[in-house]
C-alpha cells in the first residue's frame, strides 16, 4: 500500500512547483489530484516489484493522459497541469548521489573503480528516470503526427 | 468566393501580431510545434495564402504570402520564464481569432495580456519553492528535522535567487549561488547534529532549481522532429543542471569534512 502521507507530500511538491510556474489558480486542484494519481501509480508499481524506471514511465503516461483529457475538455495546453504534476517523480536522490560519487571520484588520490561504478550506476538511473518522465508526459500527444 | 489579396501593409500587421504571439508563447514555455501550429493557423485565418515558418528557441522567422506579395520578419526570443497563466490566456486568445478579426486588435489584446501582473507575488513563489523542496525531503523518507532544514535552506536560497534575478545577474550564476547557499545552509544545520541523513536535506533543497519545463519540452520537440530546437533546449537544461552541481560542489568544499 502507498502510505497516504507520501501522497500528501507529492501533492504539496507539485503545488509548490505549480505556483513557481504560475499555473492559474483555478487549475491548482487539478495539479494536486493529477500528481497524487501519478505518484500513487508509480508507488504501487514499485512496491509490486517493477523497476522504478518502468514504474515512473507508467506513472508519467497516466499523468500525460490526464493532461490530454484536461486539454480536450478545457481547451488549454496540457503543460498547464502536466509539468508541475510530474515534478514529484524527479529522481533527486539519485542525481545527488551521482554528483557525490563523481566528486569523490575526482578528489580521490588514485582512480577508484568502485566510485566510478557508483557514479555510472546512479547517473544511468537518473537519466533513465528523467527520460521516462519526459517520454511519459509526451506519449499521449505522440499518438497523432 | 474569390480570396481577397492582402496589401503589404496588412501583411505587416499580421506578421507583427503573429510574431508577438509566438514570442510570448515560447517565452512562457510552449513547445515548438504548438507555436508553429498556432502561428500558421493565425496567419491563415487572417487571409494569408501561405505561411513559411522557422521556429527556434531563440528566434522566430516567418514569411507570409498573399497573391504576389510577401513579407518576411524575424523576432528575437528572450529568456524562458515558465508562466502557465500567460500560456493559457494567449492560447485562449488565439483560439477565438476569426477571419473578421483585425490583426491590430489582436496585437493590442496580446500586449495587454503581457503587461498583466503575475497572480502570485515574489515571496509567495519563494514560500512555494520552500514548501515543495521540504515535501521532497519527506518523499525521500526524511524526518521532521530534514523537512524543516530543507524548508529553511530553500527559503533562503530562493530569496537569494529572486534578488539576483531582479538585479539581472547572469541566470546561471544566480542558480550556482542559490545552490551554494542552500548547501552551506544544510551543512550548518548538519553540524549542529540535528539531521539523521544530511544527503536527503542536501538533495531536496536544490530541487526548486531543476529546469522542469526545458527537460520535458526537449523530449517532445525532438520526437516531433524539431531536432535543433530540442537539442538547444536540452543543452540549456543541462547547463542549468551543471550550475546546480557546481554550487553544491563549492558548498561541500567550503564545509570541508563537516558533512
Amino acid at each position: 500500500m502507498i502510505i497516504p502521507y507520501e501522497a500528501l507530500f507529492a501533492a504539496l511538491a507539485a503545488l509548490g512547483f505549480a505556483v513557481i510556474f504560475n499555473v492559474p489558480k483555478k487549475f491548482l486542484i487539478f495539479v494536486a489530484i493529477t500528481a497524487i494519481i501519478g505518484f500513487a501509480v508509480k508507488s504501487v508499481l514499485v512496491q509490486s516489484g517493477i523497476g522504478v524506471e518502468l514504474a515512473t514511465l507508467l506513472g508519467a503516461i497516466v499523468i500525460g493522459s490526464i493532461g490530454k483529457v484536461f486539454s480536450t475538455i478545457y481547451k488549454e495546453p496540457h503543460q498547464i497541469i502536466t509539468i508541475a504534476s510530474v515534478i514529484p517523480m524527479v529522481p533527486g536522490i539519485f542525481a545527488f548521489k551521482t554528483i557525490i560519487a563523481l566528486l569523490d571520484f575526482v578528489s580521490a588520490p588514485v582512480p577508484s573503480y568502485e566510485l566510478l561504478a557508483q557514479a555510472t550506476f546512479y547517473a544511468a538511473k537518473t537519466g533513465f528516470i528523467l527520460a521516462a518522465i519526459a517520454l511519459g508526459v509526451a506519449a499521449p500527444s505522440l499518438l497523432k503526427k | 468566393m474569390e480570396k481577397k489579396e492582402l496589401s503589404i501593409e496588412e501583411l505587416k500587421q499580421i506578421a507583427d501580431t503573429s510574431l508577438l504571439v509566438g514570442k510570448t508563447m515560447l517565452e512562457s514555455g510552449a513547445e515548438i510545434y504548438s507555436v508553429e501550429e498556432t502561428l500558421s493557423r493565425l496567419a491563415q485565418t487572417f487571409g494569408c495564402d501561405k505561411v513559411n515558418l522557422s521556429v527556434l528557441p531563440q528566434t522566430i522567422a516567418m514569411t507570409l504570402v498573399s497573391g504576389n506579395e510577401f513579407r518576411t520578419k524575424m523576432v528575437h526570443i528572450g529568456t524562458l520564464k515558465p508562466d502557465m497563466q500567460r500560456l493559457s490566456e494567449i492560447y485562449k486568445l488565439t483560439k477565438n481569432v476569426c477571419s473578421a478579426c483585425s490583426p491590430v486588435d489582436v496585437l493590442k489584446q496580446t500586449k495587454a495580456l503581457i503587461s498583466q501582473n503575475h497572480q502570485f507575488s515574489g515571496y509567495q513563489k519563494v514560500f512555494a519553492a520552500a514548501l515543495a523542496c521540504a515535501s521532497f525531503a519527506a518523499l525521500f523518507k526524511g524526518t521532521a528535522a530534514e523537512f524543516a532544514t530543507a524548508f529553511i535552506a530553500t527559503f533562503l536560497a530562493a530569496s537569494l535567487k529572486k534578488t539576483l534575478d531582479a538585479k539581472e545577474f547572469n541566470p546561471l550564476l544566480s542558480i550556482t549561488l542559490a545552490s551554494l547557499l542552500a548547501t552551506v545552509c544544510v551543512g550548518l544545520f548538519s553540524s549542529l547534529g540535528v539531521l539523521e541523513d544530511t544527503n536527503i536535506a542536501l538533495a531536496s533543497s536544490v530541487l526548486f532549481l531543476v529546469p522542469g519545463v526545458q527537460l520535458i519540452n526537449t523530449f517532445e520537440d525532438i520526437i516531433k522532429g524539431h531536432y535543433l530546437s530540442g537539442l538547444a533546449r536540452g543543452l540549456h537544461g543541462l547547463l542549468i543542471s551543471f550550475a546546480i552541481v557546481f554550487g553544491i560542489a563549492l558548498g561541500l568544499k567550503l564545509l570541508g569534512s563537516s558533512v
